[in-house]
């Protein structure tokens, strides 16, 4: 009994050294900028961006708009390295304000993202969303499935890949649906209450669909 | 009153014994000592035949399991290893590279995705492909792998944990 009093006292001791004033404005300021400037894509190449061009125009006639500089983001359907370069085929899906794809079924259509060098498409796999900004080249006739398909070319400046719940084949320790607040029967390193891999995915769990 | 205290103490031993075996490493001990001091992935991918003969310790995620003759290869795409060579999953990856297996290895067990450790022998390179881009893979020679359980490998039901820790650190 005596522990839990003193952990209390404690406990209470150290949140209630008043802080000065300053600092806590300080301390708002900062999380207010840092919530403000959390784009995908640098505020340098941000700048440049053809904010009045929207995709479906783009895809409507590429060769119109080639040069204009963009942001568009969806989910990958395939990265294919070339002897010098690497292609991003992509679904595209409206960004949000932090220029991130949502989520859902609605798309504008695919796009190619390029890029000189190598990715790794164990990484960059299907699935997955990424973000990206750069110059529309020009486009390129391919196929989906049996159908013709125009593919706006983007010559990349930016690419951003959003985290995700690992693709591996496992959740390692327990099932699901052990991670719930009301289901952790046993002692171990965490503590009682949420485990560690509940913290760890729920973000990613959400979005799962 | 004697014996009391000595069958506690030998039962301690055994608790202690049960609890420091849960946090035994994958790879057999002999193989630890011989991959130090360690090769680094990054470096390995810089030079592979400078390696060639070094003991190393590797992990990652299973790509490919192909057969070549009487031999395996698997392919494996590079993770970071924690303190117990355990593959961590997320986005980090130096590269892949390739083991030669004496072995059979079951491709429904060595499945794609699966997280393996492996300790090998540096071999050399070999040049691949992966896309239309070549690319050059370190080679392994195969001694030991760990395949780390999935969900579906682990048996439900209850289970027992014995554990110590700080009260919410995780």
């Amino acid at each position: 009994m005596n522990f839990y009093k003193n952990f209390h006292a404690s406990r209470h001791r150290i949140f209630s050294v008043p802080t000065p004033h300053w600092k806590r404005g300080l301390v708002g300021a900062v999380l207010l900028i840092g919530l403000g400037c959390s784009h995908a894509i640098s505020p340098t190449v941000r700048q440049g961006v053809d904010a009045g061009t929207t995709f479906g125009q783009v895809l409507q006639s590429p060769g119109d708009h080639a040069g204009k500089r963009i942001i568009w983001g969806g989910e990958i359907v395939a990265t294919q390295n070339q002897s010098d370069q690497v292609e991003i085929e992509v679904i595209q899906k409206t960004l949000d304000s932090a220029g991130e794809p949502r989520q859902g079924d609605n798309s504008g259509g695919r796009f190619i993202l390029m890029q000189p060098g190598y990715l790794e498409p164990e990484i960059y796999s299907k699935g997955r969303r990424v973000t990206g900004a750069g110059k529309i080249v020009g486009s390129r006739l391919g196929a989906v499935g049996e159908k013709e398909y125009l593919y706006p070319l983007v010559e990349l400046e930016e690419l951003y890949l959003w985290p995700e719940t690992p693709q591996y084949d496992s959740y390692p320790y327990y099932p699901s649906f052990y991670y719930g607040p009301w289901w952790y029967p046993y002692p171990n390193s965490y503590g009682l209450g949420y485990g560690r891999y509940y913290f760890r995915h729920r973000h990613h769990r959400h979005h799962r669909h | 009153m004697r014996d009391c205290l000595k069958k506690g103490t030998g039962l301690l031993t055994a608790v202690c014994l049960l609890v420091l075996s849960g946090c035994a490493k994958v790879i057999s001990d002999p193989l630890v000592s011989q991959s130090v001091p360690k090769v680094e992935f990054s470096d390995l991918l810089g030079d592979p035949e400078k390696y060639k003969g070094r003991t190393v310790i590797y992990g990652g995620t299973i790509i490919k399991v192909s057969a070549e003759g009487s031999r395996n290869v698997l392919e494996v795409l590079q993770r970071p290893l924690d303190y117990y060579y355990e593959p961590q999953v997320d986005d980090r990856t130096l590269g892949r590279f390739l083991v030669t297996v004496d072995k059979n290895l079951d491709p429904d067990i060595y499945k794609k995705n699966r997280r393996i450790t492996i300790a090998g022998e540096v071999k050399g390179s070999e040049t691949g492909q992966v896309g239309l881009s070549s690319y050059q893979y370190p080679v392994l020679i195969h001694k030991e792998d760990h395949l780390w359980p999935t969900a579906s490998t682990l048996r439900y039901g209850p289970r027992f944990n014995i554990g110590v820790g700080v009260f919410g650190s995780f």
